[in-house]
């Protein structure tokens, strides 16, 4: 096992922190949120039904809260060039919901990555890589925050 | 209607049980997959380890898995579930063990405090996916804003 690092030690471009990125822009349409709401058998009224969401004040059928953590899959992130581990897995995953997302909306992504730190566990040290990912609305406003953990372990 | 009034710390929620059915999980990755096909990443829709049994063998798991914004779905599905009135203003999860396909997981969750105060009403929440035995595989911390009768 290598000499325990501390979260300055760790080898990678860090230059890339904070460093923002754009990702794309994504159509939210109707038959996206459906199919995923059928894959969880989410029955949300909202998000199946125009005319109840019209009338609960929303623009359009309203996506499930976690739906932007879709768009994250396709991201194409920089390379940070870390020095560390041999293995890694998808951590965790985190979402600030700050306007709802409806059918017709479009979204515009950006990525950066926000933190890199060290953990030591059972089997030894663990790098968490975490990116977040900014969606803003066709209103300019954030619409959603989602932070993607992944984990490099010895 | 669930009023924040009507809402105590401790207050359990769920069990909301599923059957990680593969139609389900192939269903949901055919969602991403279409995202990409819109971006300048595409997917090739070749077997994954979401979607195929032995591919996902083939990389060292014991069977297809279940992706780790699925099964943060599941819990949002669970929230929305308990509390249809609410909104879920921020969901945080940890995958500490796989979800596989045909497992039957229970959505469970218990309310960590409320807070009721003159421009704003919330109660936070831990979120699990246990599978039957009790384990958790999937961990959560969840905020959600709630209606309140005055």
């Amino acid at each position: 096992m290598s000499e325990d690092l501390n979260k300055d030690q760790i080898d990678y471009d860090k230059s890339q922190l904070n460093k923002e990125y754009p990702a794309g822009s994504f159509l939210v349409t109707k038959e996206e949120v459906s199919m995923y709401c059928n894959s969880i058998g989410d029955e949300s009224i909202i998000s199946h039904n125009k005319a109840k969401a019209l009338e609960e004040g929303y623009r359009d059928i309203v996506a499930p809260p976690t739906f932007c953590a879709l768009f994250v899959r396709g991201f194409d992130r920089p390379d940070i060039k870390l020095n560390f581990g041999k293995s890694g897995f998808h951590a965790g995953e985190a979402i600030d919901v700050l306007e709802p997302i409806c059918v017709g909306d479009t979204l515009d992504a950006s990525i950066q990555l926000s933190d890199v730190y060290v953990k030591t566990g059972r089997s030894g040290q663990m790098v968490f890589i975490v990116w977040e990912h900014i969606f803003r609305n066709q209103n300019g406003n954030i619409a959603a925050k989602v932070r993607e953990s992944h984990v490099r372990r010895e | 209607m669930k009023y924040i009034e009507d809402i105590d710390l401790g207050d359990e929620f769920g069990p909301v049980q599923i059957e990680v059915k593969p139609n389900d999980v192939i269903d949901f990755c055919k969602t991403w997959i279409r995202e990409e096909e819109n971006s300048k990443n595409i997917f090739n829709a070749a077997p994954t380890r979401f979607t195929d049994e032995e591919f996902a063998k083939t990389e060292g798991l014991p069977g297809a898995i279940v992706p780790g914004i699925m099964s943060m779905a599941y819990l949002a599905r669970l929230l929305n579930t308990a509390w249809p009135d609410g909104t879920i203003t921020q969901l945080d999860v940890v995958f500490r063990q796989l979800v596989l396909h045909n497992q039957i997981i229970n959505l469970v969750g218990v309310v960590t405090d409320t807070v009721s105060e003159e421009d704003q009403n919330y109660i936070e929440c831990d979120v699990y996916i246990e599978n039957t035995e009790g384990s958790r595989l999937v961990g959560g911390k969840a905020r959600l804003d709630i209606p309140s009768k005055s």
